[in-house]
């Protein structure tokens, strides 16, 4: 296997063989700036409880742009949501003046780790996002998908919201249908000061698939995220957040649910860091792990001097339903200001056996009583999601993953 | 006519600990027993053993209901077949509703007796009429189960479940314990509107104070594992004068 690793002598090797890319980006400079950065492996410290790295050097590839007419097979769709569907890490709709597709990518000043100069050099373009508070639409559906291509894709999309302003947005990871999706994302998001934003993301993979999603999110002052993370993966997801509440009175609020299946890795690393006084973020990640699965929780808070009055709050719950699943849970603090309220918890168990027999006792049967069980600790992170299309499609999702069980 | 329940020389152990050890008991259709005793006599562990906990383990005698062997049946067969427990620590079920609870709880034992699926809207005007019965506030059914209830609150909940399901046997166990006098008249009258010449129940308590609102029909008295005493309510008058103490040393 080692000859298959994705190192950065690797990838120079395999950029040789498309000389296509040198027309969109400074080729040179990205692969040197992956030289320096270097790309993981499992000896670091990031990456030690993952079974693998993502991805292999023969995946990297150049997608062609997809035909304008391509018929496509979106599971959700809703009237009040514009849907802005992202094939192959390429847009399907003409622009708006709120969406636009940007070639060249960005160079991105902020190099953040290989994955991400990874996603600059084979991205075809940034999918921006820009929204003011007099924006006419308010609600955005963007479902990412891969058609017909079984290589590496590399969308990135750019989300900046002006002072004041209020939008709704549902990212969806789709899986691979009838191939693997492998997909190496980059997000960013900008909130203005007192802008507010509602997110949804899901991620749903297939057992071969691969989904890495760096996501980058600084918070101007007296803004608002209030975000749904949904891993739904039988196959390999991993989410690298690095949220900045940038501004005083800056506040998060991120509710993560990991339904795994088969043998599928469910990945969140997430790095919140306070930098302003009276920053609040409330982080709460659940997983529920059967058969094989394996889940990781990295989340680190960080409260930099001068952030008083800091609330920050991190709790990680994980329910284990056979002996082969595994979790690695480390939530960590770093506090370098005084006046502050944070706290962490985490916990990792089986069904409760108390619960499990009051509900017999009450008639149910063994399978009736587990899936109640788990609706309802999935639910407590579901009934955050405002918007009541959403919440019955998430539902739906829920209740398919857990008829597949065994 | 065929008893509910014949309990007869029943030992049972938890973690490998003997904890009933050697009880025989008999109830009839239409009867209320009481059991009282101290705290670690067993009384709990009966009701848990009668409902069919997995956590205990019965290693010797026999339990018949309604004539037929009760130890092989799974909980929730028991349940189906119209035994109830009324539980002392009500567990909480973040997450899930408690209408919804209720309702599939009906549904599974009104399927078991062969009767129809009861709908939500239907549903909803039972439960409503039964929780004003037992002056229960509407909004607890639309909370979780159990989840930020008051210990009052979660036995009243109890007590709605025994109002709903109807069973033919329910055990209660401590149901009185952490209700001030005016909860334990609204739920004792609610115990006692079900009570008729078919339906049984087993009460196990710590005061006679709960036997002057149910009125049971026979008083056993329970001692480390077995029945030391049986008589009429003149029993339980004698106990809350003279404690336990006299039982033990007879």
């Amino acid at each position: 296997m080692a000859g298959n690793l994705l190192t950065p002598k690797a990838v120079a090797e395999r950029v040789r063989s498309l000389p296509d890319l040198a027309n969109r980006v400074p080729v040179p400079d990205l692969l040197d700036r992956i030289q320096r950065q270097g790309l993981p492996t499992l000896r670091q410290e990031e990456w030690r409880h993952n079974r693998r790295v993502f991805f292999r050097p023969e995946d990297l590839a150049c997608p062609p742009p997809p035909p304008p007419d391509l018929p496509l097979r979106l599971p959700f769709r809703h009237d009040d949501w514009i849907t802005y569907p992202i094939l192959n890490g390429y847009p399907l709709s003409p622009a708006s003046p709120e969406i636009t597709f940007q070639t060249p990518p960005a160079e991105s000043g902020a190099a953040r780790d290989g994955y991400h100069t990874l996603n600059r050099l084979f991205t075809p373009g940034d999918h921006v996002l820009r929204f003011s508070p007099r924006s006419p639409i308010s609600k955005v559906y963007v479902p990412l998908l891969n058609g017909h291509w079984e290589q590496l894709t590399c969308p990135a999309v750019d989300i900046r919201l002006e002072e004041g302003a209020t939008v709704d947005l549902f990212l969806h990871h789709l899986p691979g249908r009838d191939g693997v999706s492998l997909r190496n994302t980059a997000v960013s998001i900008h909130l203005g000061r007192g802008a507010r934003l509602r997110l949804f993301t899901l991620d749903e993979t297939a057992p071969d698939d691969q989904h890495l999603t760096t996501i980058h999110i600084v918070q101007e002052g007296d803004s608002h995220l209030g975000w749904v993370l949904e891993q739904l993966t039988g196959g390999r997801s991993r989410w690298d957040l690095s949220h900045r509440l940038q501004g005083e009175g800056a506040e998060l609020e991120l509710d993560g649910l990991g339904l795994l299946s088969g043998s599928g890795e469910g990945d969140l690393h997430s790095v919140i860091t306070h930098h302003s006084p009276h920053t609040t973020s409330r982080e709460t990640v659940k997983n529920i792990l059967p058969e094989r699965s394996h889940g990781i929780f990295n989340g680190k808070v960080i409260v930099d001097p001068g952030a008083v009055k800091t609330d920050a709050r991190q709790s990680n719950r994980n329910l284990l339903l056979s002996a082969d699943a595994r979790m690695h849970s480390n939530p960590q603090l770093e506090i370098y200001a005084d006046d502050v309220r944070c706290s962490h918890g985490s916990a990792t168990g089986q069904l409760d056996p108390d619960q499990l027999f009051y509900l017999r006792s009450r008639g149910l049967t063994p399978d009736e009583s587990r899936s109640l069980l788990l609706t309802g600790f999935a639910r407590d992170i579901l009934d955050r999601l405002p918007w009541e299309e959403v919440r019955s499609y998430s539902e739906s999702t829920l209740h398919a993953w857990m008829t597949d069980l065994p | 006519m065929t008893p509910t329940l014949v309990i007869d020389q029943v030992h049972a152990s938890v973690d490998g600990q003997e904890i009933l050890k050697g009880i025989s008991l008999e109830i009839r259709p239409g009867e209320m027993h009481a059991i009282m005793g101290r705290n670690g006599s067993g009384k709990s562990t009966l009701a848990h053993v009668l409902a069919g906990n997995p956590h205990y383990e019965i290693t010797s005698g026999s339990i018949r209901y309604r004539g037929k062997p009760l130890e092989h049946l799974t909980p929730e067969e028991r349940a189906q077949a119209g035994i109830f427990l009324s539980f002392q620590y009500p567990v909480v079920i973040p997450g899930v509703n408690n209408a919804y609870f209720l309702r599939t709880a009906l549904n599974a034992v009104r399927k078991a007796r062969g009767e129809s699926e009861i709908d939500a809207v239907e549903f909803l005007q039972l439960a409503r009429e039964k929780m004003g019965r037992l002056e229960m506030d509407k909004s607890y059914l639309n909370r979780a189960v159990n989840e930020g209830f008051s210990g009052g609150e979660k036995k009243r909940n109890e007590i709605l479940q025994l109002l709903l399901l109807e069973p033919a046997f329910a055990i209660l166990d401590e149901t009185d314990s952490g209700l001030d006098i005016d909860a334990l008249r609204i739920i004792s009258a609610g115990v006692n509107s079900l009570r008729d010449s078919r339906r049984s129940f087993l009460v196990i308590t710590h005061y006679q104070r709960l036997l002057n609102y149910m009125q049971p029909d026979v008083i056993h008295v329970m001692i480390d594992g077995k029945i030391v005493k049986t008589g009429g309510k003149e029993l339980a008058l004698t106990l809350e004068e003279q404690g336990y103490s006299w039982l033990e040393t007879s």
